[in-house]
């Protein structure tokens, strides 16, 4: 039992910080990635072609729906996505339907439209900027389930984390603006709690927002014991809980006129500022077709996301969906939409990034604050001394990762196309790369260690958007030429990411030496 | 919006940072003792600013995008600040 207060909460601090820190950084590191999500997605798929000039709704209509009608005439659910901000695309989306005989899963195919030949083409099979983000509450390798409960846990201790980092920082004021630079430990805590306070309201927004998006794994005993435990109760659950308020309009539409271009010609009548994000068309092979047209996330926060177009009674017939019917859903979606991001224009999105980097950065020095106080009372001629082991397999987590995330971009080029299950060796190739990082760091002598892993990062990055000029052509020149934004900037992305790792190689090699007295000391 | 934003904000922690006595000793190199008074008005000042510059990101954006908009910015530009404290200081 400690003598006061603040010392239970140092010691609170320290051990909850311990217990999850680098699955936490992993989960802050793939989760700040997946602001741009949308953007990394456009790199993974070098063959899109983005859509600079204005375009014809209707025009574009047709020409997706004669595409779908070829490759999936079958499918109950079609969807064609227009060109959005953050994603310049014309896109055709379709459940393709289980077919056990020919060994063809139930799964949802997507195919681009360049519109300079209106065909159809053929993008590189990858694991895409989706499963990238994903990973940050996925994880991987595991059952989703048992992902969900190990990062909401973790979570739970994040936040413990920050209360009681909140609660020990007496000088939280005073210290706000304070970097005192080259003084070993103090300089580390310095930064340590920069990085901490100064976002501190996205750090504990993420937070606590993460732990609400999962709750019905945390809180499950809520649910059960209100709803009972079966599947089909817990689908009674998130029927009300996620009842929308929809208005139900009647349209000019007659039902034989009923088809996706007379529904696109009624949505934007009725809003035509909104750019519309996707048309769908939803039980195709039943007499009741609906038809869906949802509006773009960026266009501020106005309640109508989407309509949907169906018959009624005769009639045809538009709902209009607006906010949640409870108050909680509401704060959730509040909490959700704060998280997620989504409606951010491009300057919050950096500001977004910027303070998702800054909790990796908390989180990293605040491993290296844990084992630099150990360090000193350690064995440094012994190479599996516990704590220089645990000092290289830090190393081999935070510069690791990113080296990782390298390593799954490269193979997203190198790798060849027609590979069977290209995606998933993609993603295989982040986790050969960090496992054998640790297995490198776990033998590499302490000397040096930290030096000659930020190089290896620095020349990863540095090196990527060269590969990417070698096997696609895409280039930085080419990329502003035409206007393709995302594949610009996520080269230029790469060129500073590589540039502040040499920096911190640099800067670290004249002092950093694990085998001294720890880093920086 | 957001480069009006950015200086009523720097304007706004820049008072605040020279409301602490280190940062004060920091810019004005020991000469000058920050005072009692000198310390209110300082902070008086630098929480006029910030409060002007949340009014503003709020009647802009309304009060969810306001608030959001305003916690990004006063991070980037509080780092900012942080940075060039210690930088300044050893010269």
């Amino acid at each position: 039992m400690k003598n006061s207060f603040r010392q239970s909460m140092n010691w609170l601090h320290t051990w909850s910080g311990f217990v999850f820190a680098w699955l936490l950084y992993f989960i802050f590191v793939t989760g700040t990635l997946g602001y741009f999500e949308d953007e990394i997605d456009r790199w993974l798929k070098p063959e899109m072609t983005p859509v600079a000039q204005q375009i014809d709704n209707r025009e574009i209509l047709i020409n997706a729906e004669q595409h779908l009608t070829q490759v999936a005439d079958n499918s109950p659910s079609w969807y064609i996505s227009y060109p959005a901000n953050r994603s310049p695309f014309v896109n055709i989306s379709w459940l393709q339907l289980a077919d056990p005989a020919n060994n063809i899963d139930k799964e949802w195919r997507e195919k681009n439209i360049d519109l300079n030949t209106n065909q159809v083409v053929d993008v590189r099979d990858t694991a895409g900027g989706m499963t990238l983000y994903r990973l940050h509450y996925n994880l991987h390798y595991i059952p989703s389930t048992i992902a969900y409960i190990i990062v909401s846990l973790a979570t739970m201790f994040m936040l413990i984390g920050l209360i009681t980092g909140v609660i020990i920082h007496k000088k939280i004021f005073i210290e706000f603006f304070t970097f005192r630079a080259n003084k070993g430990l103090r300089s580390w805590l310095d930064i340590h709690n920069i990085m901490s306070v100064l976002p501190l309201p996205f750090h504990l927004m993420i937070t606590y927002s993460g732990l609400l998006l999962l709750m019905s794994v945390s809180m499950i005993g809520v649910i059960n014991s209100n709803f009972g435990a079966g599947k089909d109760d817990s689908k009674k659950f998130y029927k009300l809980a996620t009842a929308e308020h929809s208005e139900q309009q009647q349209t000019l539409i007659k039902p034989q006129d009923l088809s996706a271009d007379t529904v696109l010609l009624d949505a934007q009548a009725r809003y035509p500022t909104q750019n519309i994000s996707y048309i769908g068309v939803l039980k195709r092979t039943t007499d009741d077709v609906h038809y869906e047209v949802w509006f773009d996330n960026h266009q501020g926060i106005e309640l109508v996301s989407h309509l949907t177009y169906h018959q009624h009674e005769g009639q045809i017939v538009v709902d209009i969906s607006g906010e949640k019917v409870g108050e909680a859903a509401q704060i959730y979606d509040l909490l959700e939409h704060l998280h997620e991001g989504l409606f951010a224009d491009i300057y919050l999105r950096w500001l977004y990034f910027l303070s998702g980097l800054m909790g990796c950065a908390m989180i990293a020095t605040g491993c290296i604050i844990w084992l630099n106080k150990r360090l000193k009372n350690a064995n440094p001629n012994k190479l599996f001394d516990r704590t220089y082991t645990l000092a290289r397999l830090n190393i081999a987590v935070v510069v690791g990762l990113p080296i990782a995330l390298a390593v799954f971009f490269y193979s997203n080029r190198l790798l060849p196309i027609e590979m069977a299950n290209r995606a998933q060796w993609e993603m295989h190739s982040l986790f050969i790369s960090l496992g054998l990082g640790l297995i490198i760091c776990l033998f590499h002598p302490n000397k040096h260690l930290w030096r000659n892993s930020l190089w290896l990062c620095a020349l990863s990055f540095l090196i990527l958007p060269l590969v990417n000029f070698l096997t696609t052509g895409h280039n930085l020149f080419s990329s502003f030429l035409q206007q393709d934004w995302q594949m610009l900037a996520f080269d230029l992305t790469m060129l500073a990411t590589g540039a502040a790792s040499a920096w911190a190689a640099l800067a670290l090699g004249q002092k950093a030496n694990l085998s001294q007295t720890g880093v920086n000391s | 919006m957001i480069f009006v934003e950015i200086i009523l904000i720097t304007a706004g922690f820049v008072c605040l940072a020279l409301s602490l006595s280190r940062h004060y000793e920091q810019i004005f190199n020991k000469k000058h003792r920050l005072s009692q008074k000198r310390m209110f008005q300082l902070r008086y000042a630098g929480c006029s600013w910030l409060a002007l510059s949340l009014y503003l990101t709020i009647s802009v954006e309304g009060i969810a995008l306001g608030i959001t908009y305003w916690s990004g910015l006063a991070t980037l530009v509080s780092l900012v600040i942080a940075m060039l404290l210690t930088y300044i200081a050893k010269d």
